[in-house]
């Protein structure tokens, strides 16, 4: 999954609520809460970067913990659950 | 067959009933309350009831003429089962096209001119919440269905509450709503639909809480604040218009939930109930 570039699904619609996101996937009538960190996550999958590149821009914010594994999960279910998709 | 002819309305969506039983067409009337209106002639009835005799009694067969002009038709064995398909269908005609107002899965109760608003999914325990708030003072606008225009005021679809088998023994103990449950109707599957009258019928209600019930027996009593961001999840959640929504209504949801407090009710029991009340003030 590192090498991979993930961007938000066409079909997903976002709704800002301060730092934090609601998606609404609309193939699948389902939603999904992103608190801040996972906010974070989101707005960093542009297609362009890879997952690893997200993993290591997010990490910076945290020098005094590994927050990688946890990254890799939030990644993992918003493209499973289809919010996101690999770009290429 | 004796026919009325009944119109169920809300927010301006108007359902139009012919129905063949006049049985049925009382406890109709009885179940919706001033949502319900006869009419003396109705030419193209969006649901009908006609009932046929037969060897082991009667066939109550729903003719429903569906929103793209094709029509289906089902038929029951008995007049609860009959009357039950005909509720759970004339509420998905009232929300099934309306994209005026937010259309919530919840109840809502009104104190003091203000409601408090409980968007939840179906067993989450919003029928018995609302019988114990008419306890507490409060005016109850829906147990099931809310509408929310775009100032924040809710309107609530006042049918008669349908409370699950497994919390009539609940209801029982509870004098304000004894009365009511001795003259409610039983459902084929378990459980009452208890009549109840609603004065604030068609009035619109500025919401002051939105409130999460999160029924669980084992919790402590806690009304957890939530952030803006899981207020519109739970929202979301609820909103059974939401196709009805180019943009799903989320700008709308956004606004809602940005202007008012939002708290999930932890509670096990009445008592941990209005615990919970009091934290969320």
């Amino acid at each position: 999954m590192n090498d991979q570039c993930l961007k938000p699904a066409s079909h997903v619609l976002t709704q800002e609520a301060g730092s934090e996101l609601v998606l609404f996937n609309t193939k699948t009538d389902s939603s999904l809460y992103l608190n801040e960190t996972a906010a974070l996550i989101w707005q960093n999958l542009d297609g362009i970067r890879t997952v690893a590149d997200v993993i290591a821009t997010i990490q910076a914010n945290y020098p005094n913990e590994s927050v990688a594994d946890d990254i890799l999960d939030v990644m993992r279910s918003l493209q499973s659950s289809g919010f996101v998709e690999p770009s290429k | 067959m004796r026919i009325k002819q009944l119109q169920v309305s809300f927010v301006g969506e108007v359902v139009y009933l012919s129905i063949g039983c006049p049985i049925i067409a009382e406890k109709l009337q009885h179940i919706y309350g001033q949502h319900c209106q006869q009419m003396n002639l109705c030419t193209s009835p969006d649901i009908s009831l006609e009932v046929y005799d037969s060897a082991g009694g009667a066939d109550y067969v729903v003719v429903e003429r569906s929103l793209d002009e094709g029509v289906f038709s089902d038929a029951f064995f008995n007049e609860m089962a009959a009357l039950s398909h005909l509720r759970e269908r004339i509420q998905y005609r009232l929300i099934a096209s309306h994209d005026e107002h937010l259309m919530i899965h919840g109840a809502a109760a009104v104190k003091d001119g203000q409601c408090d608003i409980f968007p939840a999914g179906s067993g989450s325990g919003k029928t018995t919440l609302s019988a114990w708030l008419i306890g507490q003072g409060y005016e109850l606008l829906s147990d099931e269905l809310i509408a929310i225009d775009q100032d924040g005021c809710a309107a609530g679809f006042a049918q008669a509450l349908h409370v699950k088998p497994a919390s009539v023994d609940v209801l029982e103990s509870w004098p304000w709503i004894k009365e009511p449950l001795e003259y409610a109707y039983q459902m084929p599957v378990g459980g009452k639909l208890v009549c109840w009258q609603n004065s604030q019928y068609g009035v619109w209600v500025p919401i002051k809480r939105i409130l999460i019930p999160f029924f669980n027996a084992s919790a402590d009593p806690v009304a957890e604040p939530l952030s803006p961001g899981q207020a519109i999840a739970a929202l979301v959640e609820a909103l059974l218009n939401i196709r009805n929504f180019s943009d799903r209504g989320l700008p709308r949801v956004s606004k809602l939930a940005s202007r008012m407090p939002a708290f999930r009710l932890h509670y096990g029991s009445s008592d941990a109930c209005a615990k919970c009340f009091e934290q969320a003030s």
